[in-house]
């Protein structure tokens, strides 16, 4: 699940790093523009506005996306096991960023 | 009996935001230990939300600020935490026992689509003990229906020292869903552009509390509030809760939404009204949400100041002096 998005250069905490975390590094993609990677899902998962027992919309699910490790490629998935981190582009990672009730591709990064 | 502390920091700590250490060190909390994070002086601009927890009435989470890393009332002031995201609350509770000591929550969405500020979730049991103290609740969008300062929903809640200013149309609202909540608010300092506090059932006892709203400072649809010694903006009448007492800088320093602060000028109506609370049987205290000693002359809201001291009379002798 993905947690927060910071900027690049970020000083990460002591506990920010295996075995609890991984830091997928994107350079010259603020912040700003892959916050919308770590919105709550706010529908349920047939994409229909999810409400409380208030009637308010509420979340369905923490998170709206993550990162589809079962397709990611074996040597970024290496990396991340071994460093905690990997850095790579737009291009290297768009394909394995993904909605997680149907799989649609993020394009928040593009 | 074991504190877990984690500090969460700009850099150098454990973590660098509260969303990461929500993550990273969600547990089953024994009885008798508490989870901690203890944050540090920053602008922290994640949302958050507490769920997938266990935790006891002896085995809780705490989110507190050392007294040297707090906000001093005001806006942009120790560790901050806000969002801008829609339909999102800054911090939303969902765990049964949770203390936040010394927070100051932005809510910095403006759509119609704005959400609370600090929110307790309609999932919460009705056995439960949260807990929000010394804490800023400020930004809202003034004219979203759903932009509360304070949004407790379901469970027992205590407030003491707190604030909610800006633009939330209600600062506060304890309302009938989810289990039955049941409120109590001690010396909170309480404005919505519309409505002060809105409660739909219950009666929820509140303390040396100040409300004011736009329109209406107590909008109770149904239950009640038992009030001792509050004050609030309107000539509406409640037991226990003087009226007419204005939102200005008569009796605040400053009441700009963006600028508020709400501590205590000279000659302000607040300053030495309120009740001692420090023999309190459900939350004794005695300071401020500034850690300012609440003695002498105990006020009402969230700021503390000690009432002019009292004035010696001085005897004037206009004849039988000799030399």
């Amino acid at each position: 699940m993905p947690v927060v998005v910071m900027e690049d250069g970020h000083s990460w905490g002591l506990e920010e790093g295996l075995p609890k975390f991984v830091v997928v590094k994107i350079p010259g993609v603020t912040a700003d523009k892959a916050r919308s990677f770590i919105d709550v899902q706010l529908t349920d998962d047939a994409g229909l506005p999810s409400f409380g027992i208030d009637g308010k919309r509420a979340a369905f699910r923490r998170r709206e996306w993550d990162v589809n490790w079962t397709t990611l490629p074996t040597g970024i998935k290496n990396t991340l096991l071994t460093t905690g981190e990997v850095t790579v582009t737009v291009a290297q990672i768009r394909a394995f960023l993904r909605r997680v009730r149907d799989d649609a591709q993020f394009t928040g990064l593009d | 009996m074991v504190d877990t502390v984690k500090t969460v920091k700009s850099s150098g700590g454990d973590y660098s935001s509260l969303a990461a250490w929500e993550a990273g060190q969600q547990k089953v909390i024994s009885a008798g230990d508490a989870e901690i994070a203890e944050c540090y002086a920053f602008s922290d601009t994640t949302a958050v939300t507490i769920d997938g927890w266990t935790t006891v009435a002896t085995g809780y989470i705490e989110i507190r600020v050392p007294s040297a890393e707090r906000h001093t009332g005001v806006a942009g002031t120790g560790y901050r935490l806000s969002q801008s995201a829609d339909f999102t609350r800054v911090l939303l509770i969902a765990e049964e026992f949770t203390r936040v000591i010394g927070v100051s929550l932005t809510q910095l969405n403006a759509s119609t689509f704005c959400y609370a500020t600090y929110s307790i979730s309609t999932t919460v049991a009705a056995t439960s003990d949260n807990r929000l103290i010394d804490s800023l609740m400020l930004g809202g969008f003034a004219t979203s229906t759903e932009s509360f300062g304070i949004e407790h929903s379901s469970g027992i809640f205590l407030a003491v020292n707190c604030v909610v200013a800006d633009t939330h149309p209600v600062a506060a609202k304890s309302s009938w869903q989810g289990s039955q909540p049941d409120a109590s608010y001690y010396n909170c300092t309480l404005r919505g552009s519309t409505t002060g506090i809105r409660v739909d059932s219950r009666t929820y006892p509140m303390k040396n509390c100040y409300v004011s709203g736009g329109t209406t400072c107590y909008d109770i649809f149904s239950g009640s509030i038992s009030a001792t010694t509050c004050q609030h903006s309107n000539t509406e009448t409640l037991a226990g809760s003087s009226d007419s007492v204005a939102y200005s800088t008569a009796n605040f320093n400053n009441v700009t939404a963006g600028s508020d602060d709400l501590g205590l000028p000279s000659g302000s109506a607040l300053v030495g009204a309120g009740t001692d609370l420090s023999a309190d049987s459900l939350y004794p205290f005695s300071t401020d949400i500034v850690g300012v000693s609440r003695t002498p002359g105990w006020g009402v809201g969230a700021f503390h100041r000690n009432p002019p001291p009292p004035v010696t009379p001085i005897r004037v002798i206009t004849s039988g002096l000799r030399f």
